[in-house]
């Protein structure tokens, strides 16, 4: 397999020829299209960032000192909604636009030119989004649930629909690109159940794009005639009903956690196995299991509305779906294990970004486990538990999972090594100040303190300052970060191998580093034993 | 045992257990009794509560946390045991096994029976709660931006009408909540309790030893009805009714606040249920009955009836 | 004779022409879950009683 990658070498540097406008904004190459990808989601990663900082530092002390209250919501509207289209799912389209091609030997993304158009849909959605920041109006406030009547009051309604509108045509362009090319772009011998399991994850993430994104676009169009054509889908004084809303978005609202959370399962079953030098444990398992998570999600999404008054019935067959998932989750974190037992391990930045990951990710299912339990979840429900919760499974989760990826494959992407050494000053901060800032917030949630609320009583004073501590400080850590990347692409003197890692294995290895614009123009030969995942004879 | 001393060997062991060891603890039961029922300084677990029904949320949510610190235990525990044994640092080979169907059908065997037996309190907990027959009074809550109203309407078998009020975020809070305002939210304080944002103007008076139905609904936006010390809390949506039911069993004031997010003045519309004793509350009924009492019924302005049409606007306090 | 012409082109290129035929196919799938997911709440609205009746016998116990 090596020599046949080998060929591409020579193929052609002619992106050399194209001025800079032509390189990125013309691109239609899938290395280039995922490094803008990449560079646009770390971007927005920091814009919404900035918002959380906003809202953690209003959350300071009791009383409020720095943003009046409407303002609060919409930073905690405007975070969430970058943080989960401007930052996550691109991150994951990006790694997904690089990788995928490497990883089953396809030459390029099946359709390159709509590639082009489903990244640069994004910037002018964002733009979109957040100029209602600065209009007369205000941004919206009404939470990224948009539920109405709220949402209606906002005078931007209009923007964020239409916003939300590219946004979903640019995720499934996206889906639509990654499922033509795995389906149909794979090197001969690459057989479905050869395929890494990142490849797997990302072709059940696409389906699920595919069936819920649609879904997002139909409620928020409806949000849309409600406030400007007369029509009354969530208007109860004209026969509509505001649960209904509920209902159509979290059809499209749980199955989009799982687009978050699906890809970085697919990243961490590649790295650990990597750095334990040992191919994955159960990988039919694993790839069985991400399709059933994907399965259930779409029979869960009422677990969000336990508290508006659904019929007994529903609480329970809701309850017990969502319990169901635990099982297929628990399975993947077992696996996990069992790939390190056994291993040779070592800890290099990537694989301690992993083992967090696991562990941390865990954490956020145990709750999780807890808010299904409906009498439970009647407390928590919309406390900082939640918060605490899909924090959890949100940064130290997905977030975790993508830097991870990214220190993993940056030296196949700029032939550098990045610094050791600040990358694990990068972990090191992140991994416990995240931990200060997230793990108050369940006492907070515990105690009663509703989310989304600009100011609280005193009692709730002493975790609230914990929290804003850890916050600014894992906000600071992400600066690291940034210098690491910086010095990895500009300065970096240390050539990366090939191979990148003692014990990586896959088809994206075999090209050099770094990755020449041009690769597997000529199918590569694959051998099963150069696979991650070794022989699937069970 | 003290909290401390659990806490140190947590350390030792590693942060995660901490974590979980602190959970524990807080799920052993730190809290107990009326005075605890609001929030605590410091409090890291769920109010026991005071009703009837309160308990089972509370052990719902100790009997989860336990079987996910077990877990957890174990899981973490064979993670750090394998990161210590098997690395590349230490000489460990790597073996080729990459797959064990016994230990595949163990653990995913296993995990379900522990969710059945989750799943069965939990189902027992919500048949409870959602039984509201046999109430022995009604009061009708409805959700404003940004305050509450209460109907009372019917007791012990008994209709009744014009009694109802807005319950709206007391005074000081709301001077002391103003953005900048110079003044110290931990001087806004009811006798040794501090109240800040958890206090209103007209408390919910209800007697305790009685079975309530609650029936809530909202005017303009969604809204969520919770106190902690009664166990759940409930959304308050403009065109549905929701019913809930509470049978508190310890007098006292219990406070809580909107959960579901309505507006500007979200954080600023609290909920404050003063449950008396029966003879108190027949007291207090019969005040509220007497014809047209003047200045505190001034808030209520709207009758009754009026609260469950959606159009008009309230007038923000803010 | 006729010339297939399946057989003279390369197989990338088959490749290719597969992966659209794919992509058009997904997309017009997410096509129709849109215009189903309105049309679906535009009957609920205009048949209440229907919805009422459906979401009652199917949860209620």
């Amino acid at each position: 397999m090596a020599h046949a990658a080998t060929h591409d070498e020579h193929h052609d540097e002619h992106h050399e020829h194209l001025n800079f406008f032509q390189r990125w904004v013309m691109s239609t190459n899938h290395k280039d299209i995922g490094t803008l990808y990449l560079v646009f989601s770390l971007l927005m990663f920091f814009i919404g960032g900035s918002f959380a900082m906003v809202i953690r530092a209003e959350l300071f002390k009791p009383g409020l000192q720095l943003v009046q209250p409407y303002f609060f919501n919409e930073m905690t509207t405007m975070h969430a909604l970058v943080m989960i289209f401007g930052a996550v799912m691109p991150a994951f389209v990006g790694l997904g636009n690089w990788m995928i091609p490497l990883m089953v030997g396809a030459p390029d993304m099946a359709l390159p030119r709509m590639n082009n158009l489903s990244f640069w849909i994004l910037p002018f959605a964002f733009a979109l989004l957040l100029s209602t920041l600065f209009l007369p109006g205000g941004g919206p406030a009404g939470g990224w649930t948009m539920y109405p009547p709220l949402s209606l009051q906002s005078a931007s309604t209009a923007y964020v629909v239409f916003a939300v509108h590219l946004m979903g045509i640019s995720s499934i362009m996206g889906a639509i690109n990654i499922i033509a090319t795995i389906l149909n772009m794979r090197a001969p011998g690459m057989d479905l159940l050869k395929m890494p399991v990142f490849v797997w994850s990302w072709l059940i993430t696409a389906f699920l794009l595919i069936a819920v994104m649609p879904v997002l676009a139909g409620a928020v169009t409806m949000l849309l005639t409600d406030k400007y054509f007369n029509t009354h889908f969530f208007d109860a004084a004209g026969g509509g009903d505001p649960v209904l809303f509920q209902h159509v978005f979290w059809f499209f609202g749980h199955p989009e956690v799982y687009i978050m959370i699906l890809p970085a399962f697919g990243i961490i079953s590649e790295i650990i196995p990597t750095f334990a030098r040992k191919p994955i444990f159960g990988y039919k398992a694993m790839v069985f299991a991400i399709a059933s998570i994907a399965f259930l999600s779409f029979i869960v999404w009422a677990h969000h509305m336990f508290a508006v008054g659904l019929p007994l019935g529903a609480e329970i067959f809701f309850m017990y779906a969502t319990m169901l998932i635990a099982v297929p989750t628990g399975v993947k974190v077992f696996n996990w294990v069992a790939t390190m037992w056994g291993g040779s391990m070592t800890f290099e930045t990537p694989m301690l970004f992993a083992v967090a990951f696991v562990i941390l990710f865990t954490i956020g299912g145990f709750s999780g486990l807890m808010l299904a339990l409906v009498p439970a979840d009647f407390q928590y429900h919309d406390t900082y538990f939640v918060v605490a919760h899909f924090h959890y499974v949100l940064v130290t989760g997905a977030i975790f999972a993508i830097i991870a990826a990214t220190y993993y494959w940056i030296p196949k992407w700029t032939g550098h090594m990045y610094s050791e050494f600040w990358g694990k000053m990068h972990f090191w901060n992140s991994v416990v100040w995240v931990n200060v800032l997230f793990f108050p917030q369940h006492f907070l949630g515990l105690a009663g303190m509703p989310r989304r609320i600009p100011d609280y009583n005193v009692a709730f004073a002493n975790f609230n300052m914990i929290s804003s501590i850890g916050g600014f400080l894992f906000g600071a850590s992400q600066l690291i970060f940034v210098g690491v990347l910086i010095h990895c692409v500009w300065f970096s003197k240390k050539k990366a191998t090939d191979r990148v890692w003692e014990g990586a294995k896959g088809l994206e290895w075999t090209v050099p580093s770094p990755a020449p614009h041009h690769t597997f123009s000529i199918a590569p030969v694959v051998h099963d034993e150069e696979l991650a995942h070794g022989h699937v004879e069970d | 045992m003290t909290a401390g001393g659990i806490g140190k060997h947590g350390i030792r062991v590693g942060k995660h257990f901490k974590h979980a060891i602190g959970a524990l603890i807080a799920a052993s039961g730190l809290f107990g009794g009326a005075v605890l029922a609001n929030p605590q300084p410091g409090q890291m677990n769920l109010t026991p509560g005071v009703t009837t029904y309160s308990e089972i949320p509370y052990a719902l949510s100790n009997d989860g946390a336990i079987v996910c610190v077990a877990i957890g235990i174990l899981v973490f525990g064979a993670m750090f045991i394998a990161m210590y044994r098997f690395r590349k640092s230490r000489g460990a080979v790597p073996e080729k096994w990459s797959h064990n169907t016994k230990l595949e059908i163990v653990w995913t065997t296993i995990p379900v029976i522990i969710l059945v037996c989750l799943a069965w309190l939990a189902t027992d907990g919500l048949r409870k709660f959602s039984d509201t027959t046999g109430s022995q009074m009604t009061v009708k809550v409805t959700g404003y931006q940004w305050k509450w109203r209460y109907d009372y309407v019917d007791y012990l078998g008994k209709p009744l009408s014009h009694v109802g009020f807005m319950s709206k975020l007391d005074d000081r809070s709301n001077a002391t909540r103003q953005l900048d305002s110079g003044l110290d939210p931990y001087a806004v304080k009811v006798g040794d309790e501090n109240t800040y944002l958890l206090d209103v103007d007209h408390p919910l008076v209800v007697p305790v030893n009685t079975k309530i139905r609650f029936v809530i609904t909202a005017d303009d936006v969604i809204h969520s009805w919770f106190v902690p010390a009664l166990g759940w809390k409930m959304d308050a949506i403009p065109g549905v009714v929701n019913a809930a039911w509470t049978n508190i069993t310890v007098p006292g004031v219990y406070r809580g606040q909107c959960a579901e997010l309505c507006g500007q003045d979200h954080g600023f519309m609290p909920i404050v249920v003063k449950a008396v004793s029966k003879e108190d509350f027949d007291k207090w009924l019969a005040d509220q009955q007497k014809p047209a009492a003047p200045a505190p019924a001034a808030t209520a302005a709207a009758p009754a009836q009026a609260t469950a049409q959606l159009a008009p606007k309230q007038t923000s306090q803010g | 004779m006729q010339l297939d012409h399946q057989t003279l082109e390369s197989e990338q290129a088959q490749r290719v022409r597969r992966a659209r035929r794919t992509a058009a196919a997904v997309g017009i799938v997410a096509l129709v879950v849109f215009v189903v997911s309105i049309v679906q709440m535009f009957w609920l609205q205009h048949h209440p009683q229907a919805h009422a009746q459906a979401v009652k016998e199917a949860l209620m116990q």
